[in-house]
């Protein structure tokens, strides 16, 4: 999608035919991820388009991070959550879920070489064992007394830290250790602990939607999509098949975790560099458009902080400096959360876009104000006089004699706020934004090739920042000119 | 043009409201110099700073023509009276030109850059006109400064130490330019300690002590 197409869909975010369906790409395979070239794919994935279908509505994805699908269903930004949510009592009570639509046990990932490998769940009790956060595993680990490590990219990386020795086992559900508890130097045992089902999430007021979501599921056990469904995803299981009432395995074999086995054995550059570096260009378009924009407003939100605490009357002061300490003080991922989670309960609905180049601007105008403080006060209060004594009103002696030289000191450190923004704009992710550093999450999940691809998304970063250096150091330079001659 | 006219100026400063000028009366005529000495703290750069609007004070009156200011109304005399900062105040992003042209254009006045012009040459400027301030000599600044606040074509002129700042040969030349604002018929002020300037003005002289001027013999202390 282009800048502008995401803007485009962004505004006409609530369009009736459509079923916004909230899930977390960078979770990873089976349920909902990337693999260059392509659409979206995942079990999930084909199921949110089959239900969509079913209601004569149109699938639109959603991209959030997995601990904000629910905030996001709770926001209204999307009508369903698919992303292998678990049916817990808690939930049923807070939401409207849906009949199971998968069913089946943890599985425990060991090394093949580890000589203490544990194999039962009694084996784990003191032992560092990965898993999700939030979890019947992480329930279940902690009932059995083992040292629990909780990860939130992502499911490659309980597994990749158990490659590496850090942890002893891994536990989790069994379409997870499918995907990702067999390669070389990991194996994932036979049996199976507890048993996790799933559903989709609709929002508790909205029960006719859920209704609505349990009559097409019916259908498409019935006319056998959904279990042919997960036979073609190797997710066919005895529990799945209780809670779907299918007494029979469904006919066909596992193409696409055979293919994703395949793709993974291959490395990521099987499917050519091409269509990955387009997603990352998608990725860095987004990053450098939404701090280009970011930057102007925190620059002009900051100029008038800056007048006003410098020139303004005293109450006008003093309001410019709480601005500076309220958003300079806090967390600027607690100000994004806030503008986006937080202000829908004051009738404030912003999308995720303006969202987040309102948090992000906010929070650099603090910074930037002070910045233009100091050049306003590196100017001698004596210039004002001899302005004013010729002649110039306050504001014209401000615009022509005093900012004019302010703007020379203040402007070096701006060019550095730029690049910092440039990076802190990752955190917009949070607010399904997919710029540069989501897209290396969503790749780097699908394709395990962290290092080279972060090398890559690194660079990247360099590239757009480097621009903008040159171009202050250029301006400086010409702002500077005159005034290094000497006599 | 008309004289400038100070009449029982008062200004008092801080939470004791400390009178620093009490009840100062001071007449310059048209072409008229009135040299202010006076030790430091004596209150010469508040006078100066009250004269040309940049201060308020608290009692008393400042008439210049039909231009008549009382306590509060300070601000109407910005732009009718010039200053030449001791400091110069040059305005070091602008060229020399764009230095005196900058108030004229921006109150409308279409022959500011003649005016500016005129005087540049005047002080032996004129081909200094697109030089940035600082490839300027302190001697060279300070008729910029002269310039420029003659540029606006000011009702009155006011000096604050013009020769702290320069070298002992050019120092000399600051009694020429006040002589050549002279001929313009503009009353100006000039505060100094420099005994030589005042010695070479030949002006009226009054010492600036208690709030008050008083008038000493001319061209002597």
């Amino acid at each position: 999608m282009s800048v502008s197409a995401l803007v485009v869909s962004v505004a006409l975010a609530a369009a009736p035919s459509e079923l916004r369906w909230g899930a977390d790409a960078e979770g990873g395979a089976p349920y909902v991820f990337e693999q260059p070239p392509g659409p979206l794919r995942g079990f999930e994935a084909e199921l949110a388009g089959l239900l969509a279908a079913r209601l004569g509505r149109t699938a639109r994805h959603v991209q959030g991070p997995f601990a904000q699908l629910l905030p996001l269903l709770e926001r209204g930004d999307v009508d369903l959550v698919i992303n292998g949510i678990e049916v817990t009592d808690d939930r049923a009570g807070a939401y409207a879920l849906s009949r199971p639509y998968w069913a089946g046990p943890e599985r425990l990932t060991v090394r093949r070489n580890d000589p203490r490998a544990p194999a039962t769940l009694a084996d784990l009790a003191g032992r560092r064992v990965g898993t999700l956060p939030g979890t019947l595993a992480e329930r279940m680990l902690r009932a059995a007394g083992a040292d629990v490590r909780t990860y939130d990219g992502g499911q490659e990386d309980p597994y990749r830290d158990l490659a590496l020795g850090r942890t002893d086992a891994v536990l989790l559900d069994a379409p997870i250790a499918l995907y990702y508890g067999e390669r070389p130097e990991l194996t994932t045992l036979p049996a199976g602990f507890g048993e996790v089902r799933y559903a989709v999430v609709a929002r508790a007021g909205d029960g006719r939607l859920r209704d609505q979501v349990n009559a097409a599921l019916e259908t498409l056990v019935r006319d056998g999509k959904l279990p042919v469904l997960l036979q073609r995803w190797g997710l066919w299981t005895e529990e799945a098949g209780r809670v779907l009432g299918v007494d029979t395995a469904p006919p066909g074999s596992p193409v696409e975790l055979e293919s994703w086995r395949a793709r993974s054995t291959q490395g990521m550059w099987s499917s050519g560099v091409g269509p990955i570096l387009a997603a990352l260009g998608r990725g860095a378009l987004v990053t450098l458009f939404l701090s280009v924009a970011s930057m102007a407003l925190a620059m002009v939100l900051g100029a008038a902080l800056a007048l006003a605490r410098v020139y303004g009357p005293a109450p006008l002061s003093a309001l410019a400096l709480g601005y500076v300490e309220l958003f300079r003080g806090t967390p600027l991922l607690l100000q994004l959360i806030v503008v986006y989670y937080g202000l829908p309960e004051l009738g404030l609905r912003l999308s995720p876009l303006i969202a987040g180049w309102l948090a992000l601007g906010l929070n650099y105008a603090a910074a930037e104000a002070e910045n233009d403080r100091a050049g306003l006060l590196a100017v001698p209060r004596t210039q004002m006089d001899a302005a004013r004594v010729l002649g110039l009103g306050r504001w014209q002696a401000i615009r022509h004699v005093i900012a004019p030289q302010a703007i020379r000191v203040a402007l070096p450190p701006v060019t550095n706020d730029f690049i910092a923004l440039l990076k802190d704009s990752s955190l917009v992710s949070v607010v399904t934004v997919t710029e540069l550093t989501k897209t290396y999450g969503t790749l780097a999940a699908a394709t395990r090739e962290h290092l080279a691809l972060g090398l890559l998304v690194g660079a990247v970063y360099l590239l757009l920042g480097l621009p903008f250096a040159r171009l202050s150091r250029w301006v400086e330079r010409r702002l500077g000119e005159h005034l290094e001659v000497s006599r | 043009m008309s004289a400038l006219v100070v009449e029982g100026l008062a200004r008092h400063v801080g939470a004791r409201r400390r009178a620093v000028l009490e009840g100062l009366s001071l007449r310059v005529e048209p072409g008229g110099v009135a040299v202010v000495l006076g030790p430091s703290g004596s209150g010469k750069s508040t006078l100066l700073r009250c004269l040309a609007g940049l201060e308020g004070f608290d009692g008393g009156r400042v008439a210049l023509g039909t231009l008549e200011v009382g306590p509060g109304g300070h601000g109407a005399l910005l732009g009718r009276v010039g200053l030449v900062f001791q400091s110069v105040e040059l305005f070091p992003h602008l060229r020399v030109l764009e230095n005196c042209t900058l108030a004229p254009r921006l109150r409308g006045e279409a022959d500011g850059e003649r005016e500016a012009r005129i005087w540049l040459e005047r002080l032996g400027l004129a081909d200094r006109a697109d030089a940035w301030p600082q490839s300027l000599s302190g001697g060279e600044r300070q008729r910029v400064a002269i310039a420029r606040a003659l540029s606006c074509q000011p009702a009155a002129l006011l000096w604050d130490e013009p020769t702290s700042a320069l070298d002992p040969e050019r120092k000399r030349e600051v009694a020429a330019h006040v002589a050549a604002v002279r001929e313009r018929g503009i009353p100006q002020v000039v505060v100094t300690h420099d005994g030589e300037l005042s010695a070479a003005l030949g002006a009226t002289h009054y010492r600036l002590a208690d709030g008050r001027l008083t008038a000493l013999t001319p061209g002597g202390r």
